[in-house]
């Protein structure tokens, strides 16, 4: 077990400067810089003056050495954008709408995906199993930002029960919850079906019925059980993935999130913002699969005490 | 009042095609504490009926009947409260494998105490103490660790005991048992049997026991039903069914039980030539990985260790144990299907030990092969000429038309129409299916053939087809085919040798007659007392060895009983005891 914990700590090391030194290259194999804008040209010398000041004329790999000597202690260096905080600081603040909203849109999108996809199963082939169908695949072909427009069309312009946008008070939170909640939903819904039918079509389920169990008993206790397993793997990730969609959420209803600054960081060549981002996003992911790794294999006796059968 | 009543059962089933019937008007009966054997191939309804009896069908079924009843309860009518206070309590079940009929994500004690909690409200440390109880009481010697177990930790065999354990928590009136021994090994499968019977007697229960297996029939049960397609073909006390069946599918049945006691009386006559296939002192090492807390160590393990064989031109030589033998593993190396540690395969008269794939495709055209699984050993994408012709293709023999019409010509020769050459494995049966894996074996004439396990997965009379094609085209071809099974009734009746293997070890080789008229190593006579009979008069209570009694009763000479000059030695060897008969046993001066 420690043995496979610094094996997979070690990968996760690895990904992380791989992914790093991609991002770098890339954000700067892009043509132009931060002061190279059009509309208000700055002189040749405040641009020198500028870019030795923030160490931007020195080699690339110096660059990124510098870079990641000061990630590595903690100093992930200052937005171009406004350069009276830290990116640190930045982001603290833009963390707080991004996770409540996301966070609870992919918990209630779970909660209610699972209740959707158990019914689908158990009613399988009626009704109820082709309308969550229907709206699982809806939930994953349509876009967010074209949910999220629906949503505002219907509850805050035709129906006015809600504000279309903004931050602040907590019915302003519904419409963005909701639509952060759709793909989790879908997905769940999609996931919680399958595993389930599979579930329910094992001989044990059968034998559980033989020995007179109730029916709410062999659902709820052993097939959703087996069935959660797998399902567990998806759920942090998920979390972390809601980062990303925060992007068109938050630029639809307007919440000053990390949605925008991903726009507005790559918009203005913010190095050091954009390389924060990224890399927060990755190791989020990367530990999100490492635990998931390890519950799946908490919950699964098979793997948690080895095969013994040998 | 009976305790089971089924008055004309009709049970048909919705599928794409329309409606499928699987039991069509059977009525039945069973008294209290009566034994009852339902016998039938797949497909013949007996599951289902007694599926149908517990209300445990899909609902894609239908059921009817003129009267369904369970111990006074009305079956059809009762609502899914009294249903599931009856199932468990009235009836309990076990099943075809223990290994799928448990959660697999919950402990033993755990789904023990769940059970007895449902029907009889005790507290949780009441029932968990009943629930050792239980497992003691069907012979679980280490009862109290084994209710911490998950059911991956224990053996099939185990697994079944405390399945039968958790059906007898309730105390129930009639223990529906649906093919208990057909997943377990053949030794194991006679110890489970008469754990059920004696069970039976001591709790006064009724026993239904559906099964394929007129051996496990006669075994067990007072009297029997016959199903053949959904329809009762006959009934009546067992002695009645086995002495004088009146119908003819019964006869058959019997036919095919019996036919294994038909001894083959061929000389042994002494090879002049090279044999087809001989290992030398094969071995196979699996490095066993057990993780530790910090640190994974590897044990080897010997799958199979100094294995000798030779396989004599024109022979059958059957390769006998049970599970975790070894035999497979020795089939597959000698394939060259499977790398082996140590030791030579020679194939008539040529190493192949050592060759590389392209050296050795030649040789392959010699040395063909038949799995178990017939279904998956089909590619499910080809139809039956492609697949057929497919060792043609791979060898390039003959142009694509004298490939095809060759295959369509083998599909005649193993006994299905040449039209079948358009259709997809899932379109056949099993036996089918398996035909086929004949024809694709052999369309290359080899000189040697490994059967392993090729009945297995086979209903019985289907079984007796496949036997008997084997052995007419072995004759036809002059083939040499090293048969792998754990029916040792098919290897009587098929073979010429018999090899008995124990933990990776040959340990009694014989003429097929020798080893069953006069078997010397404990193991053997274990394997041979195990074997279901084919006449209930001969039931007997059977005494089970451990590994430890094997291990003790290994037979043991002084170099002066055996004939020509043998090494005394500690450890046990193989020596002749009679011409052609080996054994493994310890010598001393």
């Amino acid at each position: 077990m420690i043995i496979y914990l610094i094996k997979r700590l070690l990968s996760i090391a690895l990904t992380f400067f791989i992914v790093s030194l991609l991002v770098f290259l890339m954000m700067h194999a892009v043509p132009g810089g931060p002061f190279t804008e059009k509309d208000m040209p700055l002189s040749a010398e405040v641009k020198a003056a500028l870019n030795a000041r923030l160490g931007l004329d020195k080699p690339l790999w110096v660059q990124y050495v510098n870079y990641m000597a000061g990630v590595l202690q903690g100093n992930w260096g200052v937005p171009y954008q406004s350069p009276g905080e830290t990116v640190i600081s930045l982001l603290r603040q833009a963390w707080i709408p991004s996770l409540i909203l996301g966070g609870s849109g992919v918990i209630i999108g779970a909660i209610l995906g699972i209740l959707i996809g158990m019914a689908a199963a158990l009613k399988r082939n009626t009704w109820i199993d082709y309308l969550a169908s229907a709206l699982s695949v809806l939930g994953l072909t349509i876009p967010v930002f074209v949910i999220s427009m629906m949503l505002i069309l219907i509850f805050a312009v035709w129906l006015g029960w809600l504000p279309a946008s903004g931050w602040g008070k907590p019915e302003r939170w519904i419409l963005p919850i909701a639509a952060y909640a759709a793909i989790p939903l879908a997905t769940y819904a999609r996931y919680t079906r399958s595993a389930m039918l599979d579930t329910l079509n094992r001989p044990f389920v059968t034998a559980l019925r033989a020995k007179g169990l109730s029916e709410g008993r062999i659902i709820f206790q052993h097939v959703l059980r087996n069935s959660a397993i797998p399902m567990v793997t998806v759920f942090l990730p998920m979390f972390i993935g809601t980062a990303t969609g925060s992007i068109f959420v938050e630029a639809m209803f307007r919440i000053p999130g990390l949605g925008s600054y991903f726009v507005s960081s790559i918009e203005n060549r913010d190095y050091p913002l954009e390389m924060a981002l990224v890399l927060m996003v990755t190791i989020g992911i990367c530990f999100a699969y490492l635990i998931s790794d390890i519950a799946y294999a908490w919950l699964n006796p098979r793997i948690r005490l080895g095969d013994d059968t040998q | 009042m009976n305790l089971v009543e089924i008055k004309g059962l009709k049970v048909s089933f919705r599928q794409h095609g329309g409606e499928v019937e699987a039991v069509r008007g059977i009525d039945l009966s069973l008294k209290d504490g009566e034994s009852l054997g339902i016998v039938g191939e797949s497909g013949s309804g007996k599951s289902v009926t007694c599926l149908a009896l517990m209300r445990l069908l899909a609902n894609t079924a239908t059921v009817t009947a003129d009267k369904l009843e369970l111990s006074g309860i009305d079956v059809l009518k009762a609502n899914n409260r009294k249903m599931a206070s009856i199932r468990g309590s009235s009836a309990a079940m076990i099943f075809q494998d223990p290994a799928t009929a448990f959660d697999p994500v919950f402990t033993i004690g755990h789904q023990m105490v769940e059970t007895i909690q449902t029907h009889r409200g005790l507290s949780k440390k009441v029932a968990m103490a009943e629930a050792e109880q239980l497992l003691l009481k069907v012979e679980i010697k280490n009862a109290k660790d084994v209710l911490a177990y998950y059911p991956h930790q224990l053996s099939g065999g185990m697994l079944q005991r405390a399945m039968i354990a958790m059906a007898l928590s309730c105390r129930p009136k009639v223990l529906i048992a649906d093919e208990p021994t057909t997943a377990l090994d053949v030794t194991i499968q006679a110890q489970i049997l008469q754990l059920i019977k004696g069970l039976q007697a001591e709790m006064g229960m009724a026993l239904i026991m559906i099964t394929h297996d007129l051996g496990v029939i006669a075994e067990t049960v007072d009297r029997v039903v016959v199903m053949y397609g959904g329809k009762v073909m006959e009934e009546g006390p067992v002695e009645q069914i086995f002495d004088s069946p009146k119908h003819s599918y019964t006869q058959s049945l019997l036919a095919s039980l019996r036919a294994g006691e038909t001894r083959r009386i061929d000389p042994v006559a002494p090879e002049p030539v090279a044999p087809a296939l001989e290992l030398k002192n094969l071995g196979k090492i699996y490095k066993l990985r057990r993780r530790g807390r910090i640190l994974s160590t590897y044990t080897d393990f010997s799958a199979v260790r100094g294995v000798n064989l030779v396989l004599p031109r024109n022979k059958i030589v059957g390769l006998v144990g049970e599970s975790g033998s070894g035999k497979s593993t020795t089939g597959m190396m000698a394939m060259r299907l499977l790398e082996p540690t140590t030791g030579r395969i020679v194939v008539d008269g040529a190493d192949v030990s050592d060759l590389g794939i392209e050296a050795l495709k030649p040789y392959r055209k010699s040395m063909q092969v038949i799995f178990q699984d017939s279904y998956s050993a089909l590619d499910p994408m080809m139809t039956l000429s492609q697949i057929i012709a497919e060792p043609l293709d791979i060898h390039q023999i003959g142009t694509s038309r004298e490939r095809l019409e060759k295959a369509l010509g083998w599909l005649e020769r193993v006994g299905l129409d040449r039209n079948f050459g358009t259709r997809y494995p899932h379109e056949l049966s099993g036996g089918q299916r398996q035909r086929v894996a004949i024809a694709r074996a052999l369309i290359l004439g080899p000189k040697v053939l490994v059967a392993d396990e090729p009945t297995s997965a086979l209903d019985v009379t289907v079984k007796a087809q496949i036997i008997g094609l084997l052995k007419d085209l072995q004759t036809q071809m002059g083939l040499s085919m090293l048969f792998i099974s754990h029916d040792l009734s098919v290897v009587r009746s098929l073979t010429d040798t018999v090899v008995v293997m124990y933990k990776g070890r040959v340990v009694e080789q014989a003429p097929t007659g020798a080893i069953f008229a006069n078997p010397r190593h404990p193991y053997t006579r274990a394997l041979l007392d195990a074997i279901p009979v084919t006449n209930p008069r001969d039931r007997r209570i059977r005494t089970f060895l451990q590994q430890s009694d094997i291990d003790k009763a290994t037979p043991h000479f002084v170099v002066a009983e055996l004939p020509g000059f043998v090494q005394p030695a500690p450890e046990p060897q193989l020596v002749a005891v009679a011409p052609g008969h080996l054994v493994e046993a310890v010598v001393t001066r």
